[in-house]
């Protein structure tokens, strides 16, 4: 942990509202993306996000400093998502909820303004809508994943987080990751094919 | 090499850890095989999709939510950022409610107290407790009714 994570989990210990605040506002954008890639729900993802906060609040005494206080946040944010998913299959909300809808939330942001997604970034009509398509393909064949290449792909390709990060959060050895991601990855190859 | 020993290696190339001898020799079998650069550029395009993917901002008022899920559970003892009177004192309403119950059936019972029947003459003279005080009881040896001696002799004056 550097002295800023340090600091931050001291406060945290205390009860401290302010860095609650603060260790909020630096990690939701990280937390509330790999929950929403986990399930593919926007309403699901945001009470999942809201809900490792509360347990990060909860449990931050446990933290025992181990790791990197965001690989802790991770694991937690990951196990819920496990958590969660197995909650809604049994229910067969998978079946019946479709995902999200990429189009509609390209138009309108979260916060009714612009999003800057990978369609955004096409100024062509045309290129924007086949970017909406690609992004939409992507997200479905994501959430075709089996479980643990989800996390991995979402983790390391989405997120952009180091191999041994992966390896602390999902208490995997590094070499596990590493060959199922390479299976997840070759997997995503042949089921988007025909969208790129 | 063949294609499912080239295919096993495109992660660790893309990732940059793949040693150099192993680079070598995975190029020299692209430079050959169609089949296999296809697919390695295949894979290219689909990380770079993954990467492309830009975050989705959380709704603007997360941090809020967080608060107040934290505040509920909590029963207000953490973040308890509203006035005390917009927060409903449930347990306070609750004590009271008890307490008016409580009140409410002793006065009750009192009441079922003081209208309670006279006991009956037959019950022995320690039960009739609930007589009132003021009436003094009648001494058991003392006459009901004065009689007129028929023997014609006077009683004391």
């Amino acid at each position: 942990m550097d002295l800023r994570e340090n600091r931050l989990v001291r406060r945290l210990r205390q009860r401290d509202e302010a860095a609650f605040r603060e260790m909020i506002r630096t990690y939701q954008t990280d937390v509330f993306n790999l929950v929403f890639r986990m399930l593919g729900n926007t309403e699901e993802a945001e009470d999942l996000a809201q809900e490792v906060f509360v347990t990060v609040f909860k449990a931050i005494d446990s933290f025992r400093g181990d790791s990197k206080f965001s690989t802790w946040l991770y694991r937690i944010a990951v196990n819920h998502c496990k958590n969660r998913y197995k909650y809604l299959s049994r229910r067969h909300y998978h079946a019946t909820q479709p995902l999200d809808d990429v189009t509609e939330r390209a138009m309108t942001g979260r916060d009714g303004g612009p999003t800057m997604s990978l369609q955004a970034q096409i100024s062509r009509p045309d290129r924007m809508m086949e970017g909406l398509q690609l992004e939409q393909a992507i997200q479905t064949e994501i959430a075709g994943l089996e479980e643990d290449q989800r996390a991995l792909i979402i983790l390391r390709d989405v997120q952009g987080l180091s191999y041994q990060e992966i390896a602390s959060i999902t208490q995997l050895p590094e070499g596990t990751v590493k060959s199922r991601l390479h299976r997840a990855r070759m997997t995503l190859k042949d089921r988007l094919k025909k969208h790129l | 090499m063949d294609h499912q020993s080239a295919k096993e290696l495109f992660s660790q190339f893309l990732d940059g850890e793949l040693p150099s001898e192993q680079v070598k020799e995975l190029e020299a079998h692209l430079d050959q095989c169609d089949t296999c650069r296809t697919e390695l550029e295949a894979l290219k395009k689909t990380l770079s999709s993954l990467a492309g993917l830009a975050p989705v901002p959380p709704p603007q008022d997360f941090g809020r939510k967080v608060q107040q899920r934290i505040k509920r559970r909590s029963r207000g003892r953490f973040f308890p950022d509203e006035h005390w009177i917009q927060r409903v004192p449930w347990e306070w309403i609750s004590f009271v409610i008890i307490m008016l119950m409580l009140v409410m059936y002793y006065m009750l019972i009192q009441a079922q107290v003081n209208v309670k029947p006279e006991a009956p003459a037959s019950m022995p003279a320690s039960q009739p407790t609930s007589q009132p005080a003021s009436q003094p009881a009648e001494p058991a040896t003392q006459p009901v009714e004065k009689t007129p001696r028929t023997d014609g002799a006077h009683g004391p004056q």
